[in-house]
């Protein structure tokens, strides 16, 4: 509605003036005066005019004057004092801020009260708490580094890491010049790469040891890069992905690697052997572990148990089918994996398999039928000719154990068992022939079942039976291939069985269709794919298996 | 097509091809060292001085240095870039240290109220043309006062012609501090005119104890009260007009100086990019 | 602080004569010569005798051979009368504008504007002393620097020139109607002397004497006319003769006064600004019994609509009226009357050429495709709206109550309005603080104004292409600038008489007191303040054009010439 208002009443000799800094006090009253305060703040209002003294020819005295002009209201009626003074003056004010030079006047207090409270923040009693980029992670918060911290400066210890944090502000400027690249090189950030910094170098007076990975890596990582701190007052978060594909899903880095491991001697990429640990050595490819690629279950190559359809060179026969089947049995069930196969301590793994704890129970030795009890010493060829050869003392023994006392029933008994083991090898350098070499079952030394025993017995042909057994050794004994039941198969990534109870053995493990020893029964990548994926749902991080930290080189590896 | 239409259409695909390409960019470079957030950390630090330049630009307006329409435009356009850049450059979490919680807290609030303020400036220039009855912000006082002067006017000459004090009791009770000063300003942002029809109802029902000539006189005083009541509506609008610009830019200056602070500690604290 | 007070001098009307060097011998030998020999001085007033109007408000200017005494183009405001020599017009085609040497306006340099930074008074309405320094006028003589034409023979054998020879006068409509100059008129030889007679001069000479009056229409229906005809394209083909008769059977007439701003104000108080109360050159209806061309000011195109009139447009100097209808006449034997009404608004000056004579004379020398597109039964039934119809009818470009508006207000005088879009306006007053800026801390415009619709027209200058302000100057200190057009106010020469501010219909020029460095009001011996006219200036001193329309951040102000309303109507549907 137009007429809602009338428009104001605009006098020919004003301006509006939203440009100066003061208004006159009254503006907000309705009448401003004409005159405006100074560029200072203060009211100039004196009185409206300034009256001039007439003299006309022939008067002594003369008159005042009232001098308003006509656009303020013309000569007022009453004119100017006697004195000479204007009698209208005009009422001073307050001069008022123009609301634009009061938002200048708030910037300028609001900068000055940000900078006092970053003066405060930065060097007052919360200092290190306020600058800190968040809580620092479980693993630099614990009693073993809280009992470091007094040894730097900053509350919570941030000397630890932070060079800066041992200054103050002439240090963090310091620190800030020396970084790379530097404050006023933004430019070079576009080629930058993540190499050793200050700071990782404070993370190796506690984790010494620089070079982690392989031997031919072209490009150094830092620690910090993928250790990242200040995420969270948990754990410290595995690293990324991404941080382990920078390298391995970059071709040009993987080639740089590849020719790099190609002028390092074999004996560099040698696994650290760890004591009491036997590694299946699986032979390095000849481009080394450069395939680029993005993901596991993408394009991860497949293992190189099953890449290079390598086999199991160990000397030890054994068949896992035939073992699990119905035919063997042990209190009247059939063999599960777990009765060879125990987790060792923490689960993560098995225990060795030894012949004592897993065969004997069935596979005893015993060359003798009738004389279950004895059985030949196992392990050593020397200590099985020790007993062939003291065979009767062995006997007399048995006799003994048997509670046969008296000294003729023993020898007779003696002599009986000698002479119907002389009628079956004829003499004790064929029976030591026969237990060393003979490996058909079909032609076992024992004749079965004698009719006391409850079970059946496990067959012994021969050592040659399992173990390979080849004439030619020292003394004139055999030759008996050394066995090697390798503890861990996968060197380079960490698989905790542990964690997969939920899967039982058979769903990874194909242990019921092999009948060689060759068999390698380790799954193969697909296997694991099928819960580590997208679409398994598990996760598949590069860190869920590997380990950045290398397994190559004599230095220890470094504490985790 | 409008011009402003397809102003903003160029304006807006600038901006989604720029924010297409940082993010490309982000996730080339992203996770394999912390370049990523040097780089999208001085960006945006840039921009942010150009932002901030824009009101040193007004000051300069004899010197030819665009047209500040443009500059607007720019302004508005990076600004909306400059969350893109920041949301990156955070990675999209909040953070978890003191200093770094201030730097987020001002930087929403500049940008949130940078968006209000656009939104306003779009809007309520229409309510006020709407309305109609334009006063420069200037000249308020001198309407108001006018204004206020008739009021009294009114009631005090009712008394001595109608022989009765209703008029000017009901003046003095309720109109005299309507017309005293600037009032319902809540009212008038948000369009609410519960408080005009209120005083309207009021004036109405004075009229039962009115004469005649009484009633004259309280019809002058509703148009007097619309009146007022249109004026206090420029009023706030134009204030809340100049205002928002009281958090945005004094925040502004806030925000930059912890935002050197900010460079300070990043460089000398982690050492380089890694 | 008290208002300390500063006493200056008040300035007197010819306290700043034209040529401080013209003696009383000078005067004598003007009074000897036609004109001013046959003008009676007794007819002159007491305040502006004839002696006192040659010495102050005249000078004698001599010229060299080739140098240009007056460009086309530029603005002046004086005329000229040849004493000695001769000097030549150059007729349409004009000379190139490289051989004018136009001078460039007074630019501030790149460091006065950068220092303006700091140099801007904090005081409103502060005037150095420099700025007051009285402009003491141009000396003649060697010391003036004239601008030369090159090579007068050639250009005599290449344009076409006429003579003007002593006792000739020419400029004086230019001056008189504040437009352009026509033509580029230079000296020839050494020894052309020329008596400038500002227009304060010659208004109050014309006013006084019938002598030149007389003389003046006969010279101007002899060459002006000619030459204004020849300008026109219809008359192109007409070889001299047949353009003698036509002339001589031209009318021309004056309508409304000269001075229209203080009509238009009282009809403004009274409330009468309707259509109908406006003088009619031609009726809607009538029959079409000439050509009416528009030579200055302007006339309002309408159309009956309903009970009342819709403009349609307002034509300014150059356009034409009633062409179609006669020349639709001519060549189908029709008897079409006039489509629409031309009215008078503020002050019109018009040539008519009457039916007959177009029809015999001038119609027949236009090739068939060269003539305006006729009639046909459908427009003239009202159904249809030919081409011509639409290229005309600005008011439905802009829509009508916008086209209302302007013409009521007369705003279409402006070719620098200043419009604002109040739906995009948000207030915040930057255009007015780039006017401060811009002009050492004083905003020179209001932003308030009459509103229609969503379109404020703020209280600015205009620069109206019809400048009533230009009136009744006595000092010249109001004038237009040299190239653009701008109407300035030379703040030195300015005496405050408040006449310009009262002349200007629209309130742009206001009147300040102003003040000392320290802030102090200026006043005259009698303690009255010394005001000075202030208007905008479209920052002709300052790089980059006008700040206002610069520093709007939301596209809402624009300045826009009122003559070309298709660049408005693209604006307002920008």
């Amino acid at each position: 509605m137009k007429d809602q208002l009338p428009s104001p009443d605009f006098d020919r000799s004003r301006y509006d003036r939203p440009n100066q800094d003061w208004e006159c006090g009254w503006t907000c009253d309705g009448c401003p005066c004409r005159i405006g305060p100074s560029p200072s703040g203060t009211c100039r209002a004196t009185a409206e005019c300034r009256p001039v003294l007439e003299k006309k020819d022939g008067e002594d005295k003369g008159r005042w004057r009232c001098t308003r002009s006509k656009e303020h209201g013309g000569p007022c009626t009453n004119g100017p004092l006697p004195s000479g003074g204007c009698a209208c003056p005009i009422p001073t004010c307050q001069p008022r801020r123009s609301l634009r030079n009061q938002r200048g006047r708030l910037c300028v207090a609001v900068t000055a009260v940000t900078l006092a409270l970053l003066l405060v923040g930065f060097f007052g009693p919360w200092q290190w708490r306020f600058i800190s980029a968040g809580p620092v992670s479980s693993n630099h918060h614990g009693v073993v580094f809280a009992q470091m911290k007094h040894s730097w400066p900053g509350s919570d210890g941030c000397g630890a890491c932070h060079t800066a944090a041992h200054g103050d502000l002439h240090e963090w400027m310091r620190a800030a010049f020396r970084a790379r690249p530097g404050p006023f090189e933004p430019h070079r950030l576009l080629t930058v790469t993540a190499g050793m910094t200050e700071l990782d170098n404070h993370c190796l007076s506690c984790h010494p040891g620089h070079r982690f990975h392989q031997p031919n890596v072209t490009r150094d990582h830092s620690c910090s890069a993928c250790h990242r701190e200040h995420q969270g007052s948990g754990r410290m978060p595995p690293p990324a992905d991404t941080q382990c594909l920078s390298c391995h899903g970059n071709g040009t880095v993987m080639e740089a690697s590849r020719k790099a491991g190609e002028k390092l001697p074999p004996a560099a990429f040698d696994y650290r052997q760890v004591a009491g640990r036997q590694h299946f050595q699986v032979p390095r490819p000849e481009r080394g572990y450069t395939r680029v690629f993005k993901s596991f279950d993408t394009d991860h190559p497949e293992f190189q148990l099953h890449a290079q359809k390598l086999t199991d060179t160990n000397s030890l026969r054994f068949n896992h089918s035939l073992h699990l089947s119905s035919l063997v049995q042990r209190n009247g069930q059939p063999l599960a994996c777990a009765d060879c196969h125990q987790p060792a301590a923490a689960g993560a793994h098995f225990q060795a398999i030894t012949f004592a704890k897993h065969c004997q129970s069935c596979h005893a030795l015993q060359f003798d039928a009738r004389n279950p009890q004895l059985r030949v010493p196992h392990g050593d060829p020397v200590g099985v000719r020790a007993f062939l050869r003291s065979l009767p003392t062995q006997y007399a023994d048995l006799a003994r154990r048997s509670g046969v006392t008296a000294q003729a029933d023993t020898e007779k008994f003696v002599a009986e068992e000698m002479r119907l083991l002389r009628e079956r090898a004829f003499s004790g350098e064929n029976l030591e022939q026969q237990i060393f070499f003979a490996s058909d079952p079909s032609k076992q030394l024992t004749v079965g079942a004698s009719p006391g025993n409850a079970s059946p017995r496990a067959r012994f042909a021969g050592c040659a039976y399992c173990h390979d057994v080849k004439p030619g050794g020292a003394d004139g004994l055999p030759h008996i291939a050394r066995v090697f039941t390798p503890d861990r198969w996968l060197i380079r990534g960490e698989f905790n069985h542990a964690k997969h109870t939920i899967v039982n053995c058979a769903q990874c493990h194909d242990a019921a269709s092999s009948r060689r020893t060759e068999d390698i029964l380790l799954p193969n990548k697909q296997s694991c794919t099928e819960c580590h994926s997208p679409a398994g749902g598990v996760s598949q991080t590069c860190a869920t298996c590997h380990s950045y930290h290398t397994v190559h080189g004599s230095q220890p590896q470094t504490k985790r | 097509m409008s011009g402003f239409v397809r102003r903003r259409l160029l304006w807006g695909s600038l901006l989604l091809a720029a924010t297409l390409a940082v993010i490309s960019a982000y996730a080339r470079w992203a996770g394999a060292t912390t370049r990523e957030a040097y780089l999208s950390g001085w960006v945006l630090f840039g921009l942010m001085v150009l932002l901030t330049g824009y009101n040193w630009f007004k000051k300069i307006p004899y010197l030819p240095l665009g047209r500040s329409e443009v500059w607007l435009q720019f302004h508005i356009y990076a600004g909306l870039f400059t969350g893109v850049l920041f949301l990156l450059h955070v990675r999209g979490r909040w953070p978890t240290g003191w200093f770094e919680i201030v730097l987020t807290v001002l930087y929403v609030l500049v940008m949130v109220s940078g968006v209000l303020g656009i939104l306003i400036s779009r809007g309520w220039p229409k309510r006020l043309t709407a309305r109609g009855g334009e006063v420069p912000f200037e000249r308020i006082p001198i309407v108001r006062r006018q204004l206020r002067e008739q009021a009294e006017a009114l009631a005090l000459n009712s008394v001595a012609e109608a022989r009765s004090a209703t008029i000017a009791e009901f003046h003095a009770r309720r109109l005299h501090a309507f017309f005293a000063g600037p009032q319902n300003f809540l009212s008038h942002v948000f369009e609410i005119r519960l408080p005009l029809n209120a005083l309207l109802n009021e004036l109405g029902d004075l009229n039962r104890f009115l004469n005649e000539q009484e009633r004259k006189v309280t019809a002058q005083l509703v148009t007097l009260v619309r009146q007022k009541d249109g004026l206090d509506y420029q009023h706030a609008l134009q204030l809340t007009l100049r205002l928002w610009l009281f958090i945005h830019i004094p925040v502004t200056y806030s925000l930059m100086l912890c935002a050197l602070a900010h460079i300070v500690l990043v460089y000398g604290f982690s050492a380089g990019v890694r | 602080m008290d208002t300390a007070h500063f006493v200056i001098d008040k300035p007197e009307r010819w306290d700043s004569s034209f040529d401080p060097d013209m003696t009383e011998a000078d005067v004598n030998r003007l009074l000897e010569i036609r004109p001013f020999s046959e003008m009676n001085s007794g007819k002159f007033s007491k305040r502006t005798p004839l002696r006192g109007i040659l010495k102050n408000d005249a000078r004698i200017r001599r010229f060299k051979n080739g140098e240009i005494i007056v460009r086309a183009g530029d603005y002046g405001s004086s005329a000229f009368l040849v004493l000695a020599g001769n000097a030549r017009v150059v007729l349409d085609p004009g000379l190139p504008v490289s051989l004018l040497g136009q001078r460039k306006s007074q630019h501030k340099s790149l460091f006065q504007i950068v220092a303006q930074l700091w140099t801007n008074p904090r005081d409103p309405e502060v005037r150095t002393p420099a700025e007051l320094e009285q402009d003491t006028g141009v000396k003649v003589g060697g010391e003036f620097k004239g601008v030369f034409l090159q090579d007068v023979p050639r250009i005599l054998d290449e344009h076409l020139t006429a003579t003007m020879s002593p006792g000739d006068f020419f400029g004086e409509i230019a001056a008189l109607s504040r437009s352009a100059r026509t033509s580029t008129i230079f000296a020839v030889g050494d020894a052309t002397e020329m008596l400038e007679i500002r227009w304060q001069g010659l208004r109050d000479l014309l006013r006084f004497d019938d002598h030149l009056r007389h003389h003046i229409d006969r010279i101007y229906r002899e060459r002006t006319l000619a030459t204004h005809l020849r300008e026109i394209p219809i008359f192109r083909r007409l070889n001299d003769e047949q353009l003698k008769r036509v002339i001589e059977q031209t009318q021309f007439g004056t309508y409304g006064d000269y001075d229209w701003s203080g009509d238009y104000k009282r009809l403004v108080k009274e409330g009468t600004r309707s259509p109908e109360k406006e003088t009619i050159i031609a009726q809607e209806g009538d029959y079409p019994n000439g050509v009416v061309l528009i030579r200055s000011g302007f006339a309002r195109l309408s159309q009956k609509f309903g009970h009342g009139h819709r403009t349609l447009n307002y034509l300014s100097a150059g356009s034409q009226f009633g062409l179609r209808e006669i020349a639709h006449n001519w060549a189908h034997k029709d008897t079409v009357p006039f489509q629409h009404s031309l009215r008078v608004i503020g002050y019109t000056h018009v040539i008519v050429v009457p039916a007959p004579v177009m029809e015999e004379i001038v119609l027949p020398t236009v090739p068939r495709d060269q003539l305006p597109e006729f009639f046909t039964p459908a427009e003239l039934a009202g159904t249809e709206q030919s081409e011509s119809q639409q290229k005309l009818d600005a008011g439905a470009k802009i829509g009508p109550e916008l086209m209302e508006f302007l013409t009521e207000n007369r705003y279409f005088n402006g070719t620098s309005t200043m419009v604002i879009d109040m739906e995009r306006c948000t207030r915040c007053d930057d255009c007015v603080r780039a006017c401060a800026s811009a002009n050492e801390g004083n905003p020179r415009f209001l932003r308030h104004g009459q509103t229609t619709g969503r379109i404020m027209v703020a209280n600015s200058c205009m620069h109206c292409a019809d400048p009533v302000c230009l009136i009744g100057c006595p000092t010249g200190a109001i004038h237009r600038g040299q190239t653009g057009g701008e109407v300035v106010v030379n703040q030195a020469t300015c005496i405050g008489c408040s006449i310009c501010s009262n002349n200007c219909p629209y309130e742009a020029i206001r009147m300040v007191e102003i003040r000392e460095e320290d802030g102090a009001f200026m006043v005259d011996k009698d303690m009255k303040p010394i005001v000075k006219a202030t208007k905008c200036d479209l920052c002709s001193d300052q790089l980059g054009g006008p700040a206002c329309e610069r520093s709007c951040p939301h596209g809402a102000l624009k300045r826009m010439d009122m003559n070309n309303l298709d660049s408005f109507a693209k604006w307002l549907q920008r």
